[in-house]
């Protein structure tokens, strides 16, 4: 399979197995979920924390593709918003101790083979292996952004995800505020605005993901095409509750941080009228790239 | 079930779509309650030579998910774990655990020593400071289990020793854990 057709075919493929994982893993009936849930904690913790460093880098991209925020007047656009995050060779084992073993790599929930450990005494005790096999882990969302007041505007996102019966609620929803800094500024040759951001993805009771982040932005128009970067910090987390089924696994409760916590932007956006298009690339701890379509002005 | 059903349209979906997405298969590995067998330690002197015979091939597949009972790979012993069950006296126990399968004889597999306080939440078998166990022994049983397909019907565990004198019968467990590595979909 071509690169770029493996690639695209995959991100989708992955983007709705994820939705659907989270759906499935919820709503406990699949052989996957029944497994997962035979983890111990210490095990599962392990073994997702890629999925939210990704989820983490993903729910924080995306917001904006120009600092330029008009003083007053009337403003709208619809967009539709792709980000991916990439997965690293870190991102695909972890070190598991278990008691009376000696530590060992294994595989992540995106890992290939699990690894495996024998001790002096002739016991032996595995790690599992890797479900997803991808290099770089999608999520996608409607955005609209709506303005402005005093250079001032309101950035709503969400994707409307339809109720499955018998499946958990999954709801998807974020939403931020951004203000003009340059309005202040005389003749600065760019734009710079400033902007805060909250979302939230959740999966019933059993899975809930937020993410925080705030930070500037400037842009700098040429003709059609547009430059624009920032900087932000971020915090993001993922709370995952079940009863596990595991020998002495009790009810897990994990709350897994992030592991991005500042990201720097760097994007270029094509103006075309109403018509908008624009991607960027995010570094942090979790190489993040997003991408929109947009309509409106 | 509807769920299920949309999940499983979607996979086949997804695994035409994007078939090197998805590691094929998942094998997940997962710790199955343990296996236990129980001596009791009657009043009197405090010495013990009991044995208890398990239905060990039925009582680890009850012990598997059935969601994923039937796609068991790989099965191995962990760990084995001695403990005192109920209320003991105080005082220093010494004794040794055998196993027995439906054929052969008898196999040394431990020799545990200590007070029967160090019990009360389980010694590993890797607690030097307790726990001496047979190599040899230790291997025949992990031989046994090795193979899902053709798992000993029965195992009958043994324990011998003595400790201090006891007012009240109380028990002395082995509790063998397993792990169990699954196909998962």
């Amino acid at each position: 399979m071509k690169p770029l057709r493996q690639f695209l075919q995959c991100g989708v493929a992955l983007l709705i197995l994820t939705l659907l994982l989270g759906v499935s893993f919820a709503s406990a009936d699949s052989t996957l979920e029944n497994a997962v849930k035979a983890f111990g904690q210490k095990e599962v913790e392990g073994y997702i924390q890629p999925m939210a460093d990704f989820f983490g880098a993903n729910m924080s991209a995306g917001w904006y593709h120009s600092a330029a925020i008009p003083q007053m007047g009337f403003s709208l656009s619809v967009n539709v918003i792709a980000m991916g995050s990439v997965v690293g060779d870190d991102q695909k084992s972890f070190t598991l101790s278990p008691p009376g073993f000696a530590p060992f790599k294994t595989a992540t929930v995106f890992g290939g083979q699990g690894g495996s450990t024998t001790n002096p005494g002739g016991l032996s005790y595995a790690g599992s292996g890797g479900a997803l096999n991808a290099t770089l882990f999608p999520l996608a969302t409607l955005q609209l952004h709506i303005g402005s007041i005093y250079g001032t505007e309101v950035v709503i996102r969400g994707l409307p995800i339809p109720e499955i019966s018998g499946a958990p609620k999954v709801t998807f929803f974020g939403a931020g505020i951004r203000h003009s800094i340059s309005q202040y500024l005389v003749e600065f040759p760019v734009d710079i605005a400033a902007g805060v951001f909250f979302n939230t993805i959740k999966f019933g009771d059993l899975i809930e993901m937020k993410s925080f982040a705030f930070g500037a932005q400037a842009s700098k128009s040429f003709s059609v095409l547009e430059i624009y970067g920032g900087f932000a910090y971020e915090k993001s987390s993922m709370d995952l509750t079940y009863g596990s089924t595991t020998a002495g696994g009790g009810n897990v409760n994990i709350s897994l941080d992030g592991a991005n916590k500042f990201r720097g932007t760097i994007g270029l956006g094509l103006n075309l009228a109403i018509l908008h298009l624009y991607g960027d690339a995010n570094l942090g701890t979790v190489t993040n790239f997003s991408a929109g379509l947009g309509f409106g002005f | 079930m509807k769920t299920k059903l949309l999940f499983v349209a979607l996979f086949v979906a997804l695994t035409t779509m994007g078939p090197d997405c998805i590691n094929d298969p998942i094998i997940v590995a997962v710790n199955l309650d343990p296996v236990t067998g129980c001596w009791t330690v009657n009043t009197g002197n405090g010495a013990f030579n009991d044995s208890t015979t398990i239905n060990v091939d039925l009582e680890i597949k009850n012990n598997i998910d059935e969601s994923y009972r039937d796609k068991i790979l790989k099965l191995r012993i962990y760990d084995i774990i001695v403990r005192v069950a109920g209320p003991y006296p105080t005082g220093p126990v010494s004794g040794d655990g055998y196993f027995r399968l439906p054929t052969g004889g008898g196999i040394h597999l431990l020799h545990f020593t200590g007070q029967y306080a160090d019990y009360g939440a389980g010694v590993s078998l890797f607690d030097p400071t307790h726990i001496t166990p047979d190599n040899a022994g230790v291997q025949a049983l992990v031989n046994a289990f090795s193979d899902i397909n053709n798992l000993p019907q029965t195992i009958t565990l043994r324990g011998t020793g003595g400790g201090p004198a006891v007012t009240q019968q109380f028990q002395l467990c082995c509790d063998i854990k397993f792990q169990a590595e699954a196909k998962a979909q």
